[in-house]
């Protein structure tokens, strides 16, 4: 949730890299999906 | 690297100049096939997974003016091109660096420690950066590979030279030291680093002191003073000796940290009155104020003035993977990912667990590796460590996620959650990130 802090640490051969990676793309899937309301405000 | 000829490096390493004139120039180096220049000696090392001598034909491709190798099967089919043939390409590689640095009379600073060495090296360089012309190791280059790489990016225009050193087993760090051939020296800390090669504190301390013995004694040696094993090892130099900290033995002493979302600012009391004062840092948590406090300890010392230090400090970011501060959907991420230790663990704890939050806090933890017969006790104590801090939230990663978790319920914490591998626990915070 927004306000939340998160650490991830680990060893490098636990590749926790991985899931600030995930989390990006995720967030980037989200946000790409997303539907533009602005859009369809603008064509009424 | 500035031009060298194929007999120089030949020299260097004692090799064979099996094709060539030995007159040829060589412009650079590069022991990935994928990075190499037109001019470039390309140096065959075999890998734990890959043998570069598969590659010295796409090396030769790219440009390489030279290749150097050590088997000599692949030389056979190799003509018309320099080649040098070598007993061993690894050792090869840091006999050139070695030979290649006695021909430049510029100082070298070396960093080593247990944990925060590439932070306090990028800070040390960018800090002198502002008034000399200074050359660092790039990323992590801290072993038998990147030490040699990073030395053989010396120019003659370069005024100073930051590298860190690193070492997983006994007997490593000397022959790197012995390289590098440093005049002034830093210690970061001594910690819980490679337990399964050091055993314990003493053995890390035996090793990362063979820095302190290879200073000469008209150098300097920077070292945390607080730190009961740093001291024991400053005893170990000719070089003088300059302590900082937070205790008042020290020359350099800290006091007033304070911590904000986006770095931290501490009170700093040295040997020079015009140093006094307060230092603003853009690096999460209480030890890089020691690791800062160090760099500007080292700037002072090389003539810096307290504006010089406080522009490189304020611009200055970390490097990738530190404690690096990443905003993703409103959600604070310290992605300290790079690597961990039992001593690194806690610290990045306490940095979560002082953090400015308006939400909760959330601990994402994977394996510690090579930790030896303190493996299960680590783990403990990091799970531990999570509830006493008042962390809302842990998620184990790995083999040793059941141990972390365990203990962190042992101490308190109900909101606990355990995966097997990052993937998975990616994929499950990426849900959670919509719910917690």
């Amino acid at each position: 949730m927004p306000g939340d802090v998160v650490l991830v640490k680990g060893s490098r051969s636990s590749r926790m890299e991985q899931i600030v990676e995930l989390i990006k793309q995720d967030d980037d899937e989200k946000k790409r999906t997303a539907p533009n309301t602005q859009g369809a405000a603008a064509s009424t | 690297m500035e031009e060298r000829t194929v007999s120089y490096i030949s020299e260097a390493c004692s090799g064979k100049v099996l094709y060539g004139l030995g007159s040829e120039a060589v412009k650079g180096i590069a022991t990935d096939s994928r990075s190499v220049q037109t001019g470039d000696l390309f140096i065959a090392i075999k890998g734990p997974k890959f043998d570069a001598h598969d590659f010295v034909d796409q090396a030769r491709e790219k440009g390489a003016a030279c290749l150097m190798v050590d088997t000599l099967e692949v030389g056979k089919e190799l003509s018309g091109i320099p080649l040098i043939q070598v007993r061993e390409t690894r050792a090869a590689l840091g006999e050139l660096a070695m030979c290649y640095r006695r021909d430049f009379d510029i100082p070298i600073i070396a960093v080593v420690g247990s944990n925060g060495k590439t932070t306090t090296k990028d800070l040390i360089a960018a800090l002198l950066g502002g008034k000399f012309s200074v050359t660092s190791s790039p990323e992590s280059f801290n072993n038998d590979i990147g030490v040699p790489l990073s030395l053989l990016q010396l120019r003659s225009s370069h005024e100073v030279v930051v590298m860190e050193i690193g070492s997983n087993k006994p007997g490593e760090l000397k022959p790197l030291v012995e390289m590098i051939h440093p005049q002034w020296g830093v210690l970061t800390n001594i910690g819980r680093e490679h337990l399964e090669f050091f055993k314990d504190l003493k053995g890390v301390a035996e090793e990362e002191g063979g820095l302190a013995e290879l200073l000469p004694g008209d150098g300097k040696f920077f070292v945390p003073g607080d730190d009961e094993w740093a001291c024991r090892i400053a005893d170990r130099t000719e070089a003088e000796v300059i302590k900082v900290g937070l205790h008042s033995g020290n020359d350099w002493i800290i006091s007033d940290i304070k911590n904000y979302p986006e770095g931290g600012s501490f009170h700093l009391q040295g040997p020079f009155p015009v140093f006094v004062g307060e230092y603003c840092i853009g690096l999460l948590g209480e030890h890089q104020a020691q690791n800062a406090a160090l760099g500007i300890a080292v700037g002072a010392e090389m003539g810096m003035t307290p504006m010089e230090i406080r522009e490189g400090l304020t611009s200055f970011r970390g490097p990738r993977m530190r404690m690096e501060r990443e905003i993703i959907n409103g959600v604070v991420f310290l992605n300290d990912s790079y690597n961990a230790n039992a001593d690194s663990v806690s610290a990045a704890l306490k940095t979560l667990g002082n953090y400015p939050c308006k939400g909760r806090r959330v601990a994402v933890l994977g394996d510690m590796a090579e930790l030896g017969d303190s493996t299960n006790s680590a783990h403990r104590e990091a799970g531990r460590l999570t509830a006493e801090l008042g962390i809302d939230r842990i998620v184990t990663v790995g083999q040793m996620a059941g141990i972390m978790g365990d203990a962190a319920r042992s101490a308190g914490l109900t909101d606990v959650e355990e995966f097997s591998s990052a993937e998975k626990a990616g994929h499950a915070v990426c849900q959670a990130m919509w719910s917690w």
